[in-house]
């Protein structure tokens, strides 16, 4: 038992070593330099803008950098935001709970919707039609549109919901829905014409019960991964959604950061993101487990 | 089944020759006819810089097929390849391949997408590579578990009891089981990369805002639609049909 | 279908819970004792001794007072928190007599050394001071005559010394407050303490920024008038333009700025929202031409780049009739405008013709591109997303198109983008502006020295007008050099002006009292009172 968690642990710190990793050195490639930006319009002499730098680290080689970097991770020191006058964490602290009530919330309702849009359009039930279009809605029309259309429908007649949470979850769990929905019912259309269902039907099964055993297992436990998937995307790809429902949360301060050049921030939310992912899609894992073990991923 | 095949396939080349039909210049601005409701001269009206949005239409769905395909390719060939080979890999590459997949997933896409577009400016390959790579993990993933699913189905274990090579293994037994999760994330990939490409300009990382594009004339239009609804009406409609029929298709070809 | 029946159930109940879930602080702030006033950018950094951006100012204004103030009417210079001033003859020494009766939001009683404090914090290179130090960089030292008398010593005459005294990033900070923040300076942004109206409460970045009325404030300038009943102000962002006018119609919002002129209509036909138009001076909507960089280094090819665009047309859609347009280096509200640039540069596609075939230009290898010596006529232009310069730069690009000339348009996301673009000197057009009242901010656009100038342009003739009328104590004199400035720089077709800045508010109509100082941004919410329902 033991081992499990600690390989499993083990697992997870590595990933998350990597996609820091990578978002160190894919910062650095980025053209242009922080400091530069911020103290062009100064007038400051160049001598005081390279003491600034060098201040914040940045005239080291960028291999200690790096080290230095990932043991201020460790220790709990994430940065100093360049800006924003507040440490990485602290800015994490006031942007997680808006980010993270918005992406379960939509996460919940996404995998909600999309079972039962999945399972009404995979069963040919009268309404599956309608289940199909909206399925293909939520993966063809943008975000952007949806947000919009639901703020001037909803929002001009109804006070104070502007800047809740109701919308944008509507929005992002519409949207998150749809990919689940479609496998789920490609799953079942596989399954319904499965060999062994037939056999099952031959030998007098009633349906109801062929569907609850098998069919329902079947159909979902090779989606759960791609809960997975779309849970872990979730949490930084609201970016659109933020900038529309004007809420501060962690996509925004990604591109925000990423546009100023913010390297402490930028890693601050790739660490986040990471482990979001990562416990995501844990989650995900060991459901698909516990329902099947044959079937580890 | 045949119907729909036909049908997506009729659609998609009347898109790829939409151009013909158009009565304007796309690119053509009229600063004194701006927001026109649709008319015998503007059959969509005209947007917030007075171009035709009937012609604008037809031009970008060309665009924007084109760059959801691209994208689409770079998406699904690599992760298909990969994910066959590491199928037939040992344990250990697998294991491997697990955890650069998982750092990859985890890596906010949205900056990939900002490190490439910095990298490699503007234009059309860029954004496609943008998109395309920012897809591909998933649909690795997806891949990945599927064919590892497909391997616990019977006839892989008789297979394998009998000898068969691992790759007539891949060929003639998990590719095949696996088609129809695959074909319809296929689908559901496509109608991402049309809509993420789109994103990107609406957050100011896209190229020449004046070269249409479904998804920059439905990111604009969005805010004129109080007094030109035409605008994101039409780019709208198009994109959801090219979806649902894209997904028809994909079903299709299960 | 048992399974779905429990699914449906469930979803109904997520439903609910995040509509519940939708009760958040935001209930706290209800008329008429408190507003929502809608900010439109993104800022990174709101110390208005750090900082540059006008979105702090719209905040911070009300936080803190200035020495002097203008007069939103007259534009003259009034006493603020000095009372009176003297200045020497030469104009090298400014002594201020301050009030004496002025006190910070944290009891700090505010003095000479409280003055003195801010000086030396815009100066210190810890602060790194983006826009106030630039505002005073002429003074060379101070003095501290008694507890409420200070002498500025300039190094040069500065004439718009009053000028830069009056803007918000010389707002007066607590000296008790900047030395707690001594050796971190970036912090005191979430902490800022004043003298103004209102005192600061709280700065959550992207979220909010809350202001509360002082209830001590008595020294305010004679215009401030009556208070108002408001008293607490809530600062929320809106960056996307299409939620604007939904949040003023749902009360989501109870004053706004920069509403698109497409909903401007709708406005008008709702009696419950009033439209605000404020005119901006200080440097229009323009693009600078790069002369450093071919082909907008020759005269000719600028001149016929203004000439060939129909300017007025474009303004009018764009902008939907709100913005004139604008014809030289500064708008029209900005001190010492010259009447003669006024039709400079008007519409006129033969003469714009003219100019490039002179210049050699001829479409020899009929792609209806034209080229010299077998270059096509291309230029790049670097956009930034803000002012509606986007809608801007494709009609440009369009007109500049039939004319035959290739344009590459650059977008770039943001002020950071903007610099990195521009950095390699590659470009031939791009657009940024500053505003202020008095024309002194051309010199920082356009003097040869200057690490904001965008237009590579070097004549001594500029040179020496700018830096002279910045030292000239008579104001004909002033008037006739800034004059000749605004001559030059349109002669030499140094950019492509578009619009003069009008920001579109809108408030809801039971707030009463929002007025705009003189710098055109910036709301004066002292006398502000919201009509109980």
């Amino acid at each position: 038992m033991w081992a499990i968690f600690l390989r499993q642990l083990a697992n997870l710190l590595l990933t998350i070593f990597i996609a820091v990793t990578l978002a160190f050195f894919a910062l650095r490639l980025l053209p242009g330099n922080a400091i530069d930006a911020q103290l062009q319009g100064s007038g400051l002499p160049p001598e005081t803008i390279e003491a600034r730098k060098a201040a914040l680290g940045f005239d080291k080689p960028i291999h200690i950098q790096y080290v230095d970097y990932l043991i201020g991770l460790v220790s709990s020191d994430w940065g100093q935001s360049l800006y924003e006058g507040q440490t990485v964490l602290e800015i994490m602290h006031s942007r997680l709970p808006d980010t993270l009530s918005l992406a379960s919330l939509s996460i919940l309702l996404g995998i909600i919707l999309g079972i039962t849009s999945g399972l009404l359009s995979g069963f040919n039930t009268p309404v599956s039609p309608i289940f199909r279009t909206l399925t293909d809605l939520s993966l063809g029309i943008p975000i952007y549109f949806t947000a919009t259309i639901l703020l001037f429908v909803i929002a001009s007649r109804i006070g104070g919901i502007q800047r809740g949470l109701f919308l944008p979850v509507l929005a992002l769990g519409f949207h998150t829905s749809g990919a689940l929905a479609r496998i789920i019912e490609s799953n079942l259309k596989t399954i319904q014409q499965a060999p062994f269902i037939q056999t099952a039907r031959a030998k007098g099964l009633s349906s109801q019960a062929i569907t609850r055993r098998h069919m329902l297992k079947l159909a979902l436990l090779p989606a759960i991964p791609v809960i997975g998937l779309q849970a872990g995307i979730l949490f930084s790809g609201t970016v659109i959604t933020e900038t529309i429902f004007g809420r501060p949360g962690l996509g925004l301060l990604l591109l925000d950061a990423t546009m100023e050049r913010d390297y402490p921030v930028v890693q601050g939310v790739v660490v986040l993101a990471a482990i979001f992912y990562l416990v995501m899609n844990q989650i995900a894992n060991l459901t698909v487990h516990l329902l099947d073990p044959r079937l580890t991923t | 089944m045949k119907k729909s095949i036909l049908i997506t396939c009729l659609y998609l080349c009347l898109i790829l020759i939409a151009p013909i039909f158009s009565t304007h210049d796309p690119r053509q601005t009229d600063a004194t006819n701006i927001l026109q409701a649709p008319d015998t001269s503007h059959f969509f009206g005209t947007d917030n810089l007075g171009r035709d949005v009937y012609s604008r239409t037809l031009h970008g769905g060309q665009r924007t097929i084109l760059l959801a395909s691209a994208a689409l390719a770079i998406a699904v060939i690599p992760a298909l390849l990969l994910a066959m080979l590491n199928f037939i890999s040992p344990a250990i590459v697998d294991k491997l391949v697990e955890i650069f997949l998982n750092a990859w997933l985890a890596f906010p896409s949205l900056l990939i997408a900002l490190v490439i577009l910095a990298l490699s400016g503007r234009g059309f390959m860029p954004i496609a590579i943008a998109t395309g790579l920012a897809q591909l993990p998933y649909f690795l993933q997806v891949a990945r578990s599927t064919f590892k699913q497909s391997q616990s189905h019977e006839y892989i274990t008789a297979a394998k009891s009998l000898g068969a090579s691992d790759w007539h293994i891949v060929a003639r037994h998990i590719l095949p089981a696996s088609r129809p999760t695959l074909m319809a994330y296929t689908g559901i990939t496509f109608a991402y990369c049309i809509i993420n490409s789109a994103a990107l300009s609406l957050l100011g990382l896209g190229g020449d805002p004046s070269i249409p594009d479904w998804g920059v004339m439905l990111a604009t239009g969005r805010t004129t639609f109080r007094v030109a609804p035409w605008t994101a009406f039409a780019p709208g409609i198009a994109i959801s049909l090219t979806v649902i029929l894209i997904n028809k298709l994909a079903d299709s070809l299960r | 279908m048992h399974i779905v029946r429990q699914l449906s159930v469930l979803l109904i109940l997520s439903l609910l819970i995040t509509s519940c879930t939708t009760g958040n602080a935001d209930e706290s702030c209800e008329p008429p004792d408190c507003i929502i006033y809608g900010l439109t950018l993104n800022v990174s950094g709101i110390d208005p001794h750090i900082n540059r951006s006008t979105e702090l100012g719209i905040v911070l204004r009300n936080v803190y007072d200035t020495l002097v103030y203008r007069h939103p009417e007259t534009n003259e210079f009034v006493p603020g928190l000095a009372e009176s001033w003297t200045i020497s003859d030469d104009g090298l020494t400014y002594e201020f007599n301050l009030r004496q009766d002025v006190t910070f939001h944290d009891d700090t009683p505010f003095n000479a050394d409280a003055v003195a404090a801010n000086i030396q914090r815009i100066f210190s290179e810890e602060v790194a001071s983006q826009r106030s130090r630039f505002l005073i960089n002429a003074v060379q030292s101070y003095q501290v005559i008694d507890e409420y008398t200070i002498r500025l010593i300039l190094r040069e005459p500065f004439i718009p010394l009053l000028d830069s005294l009056s803007q918000v990033y010389l707002g007066m900070a607590s000296p008790t407050a900047l030395a707690e923040f001594e050796g971190d300076q970036l912090r005191y942004q979430y902490h800022q303490v004043g003298t103004g109206p209102f005192e600061f409460v709280e700065y959550l970045p992207e979220d909010r920024i809350v202001i509360r009325r002082n209830p001590d404030y008595t020294w305010g300038p004679d215009f401030y008038g009556e208070p108002g009943t408001l008293q607490t102000v809530e600062f929320r962002f809106f960056r996307d333009a299409a939620t604007r006018l939904i949040a003023l119609e749902n009360g989501d919002a109870h004053v706004m700025g920069e509403i698109l002129p497409s909903d401007a209509d709708a406005i008008s036909n709702n009696p419950d929202i009033d439209l605000l138009p404020v005119a901006i001076p200080g440097q229009p909507l323009q693009f600078y031409f790069n002369t450093q960089q071919a082909p907008t280094d020759e005269l000719a090819v600028r001149q016929a780049l203004i000439y060939s665009v129909n300017r007025a047309a474009i303004v009018d859609a764009v902008y939907g009739g709100f913005s004139p347009m604008a014809w030289g280096p500064v708008s029209e509200p900005t001190q010492f405008y010259n009447r003669a640039v006024n039709g400079v540069y008007d519409y006129n596609l033969d003469q714009a013709r003219g100019l490039l075939q002179n210049a050699g230009f001829s479409d020899t290898d009929n792609d209806s591109i034209l080229d010299r010596d077998g270059e096509p006529l291309t230029i790049s232009l670097i956009q930034p997303p803000w002012g509606f310069v986007p809608e801007v730069a494709q009609f440009l690009q369009d007109q500049w198109r039939s004319l035959g000339i290739d344009v590459e348009i650059i977008e770039v996301a943001g002020y950071v983008p903007l610099l990195e673009a521009a950095a390699d000197g590659e470009y031939n057009l791009v657009s940024f502006d500053q505003p202020g009242l008095d024309p002194y901010i051309l010199s920082q656009a356009y003097l040869s020295t200057s690490s904001d100038n965008w237009t590579g342009y070097e004549n001594l003739e500029l040179d020496s007008i700018l830096t002279q009328a910045a030292q000239e104590s008579d104001r004909e004199e002033r008037r006739l050099l800034y004059g000749r400035a605004q001559a030059i720089i349109l002669e030499q077709a140094l950019i492509l002006p578009i619009r003069d800045y009008v920001n579109l508010n809108a408030a809801s109509a039971d707030v009463n009292g929002v007025v705009f100082d003189p710098y055109g941004w910036f709301p004066l919410l002292y006398g502000v009172s919201v009509e109980a329902n």
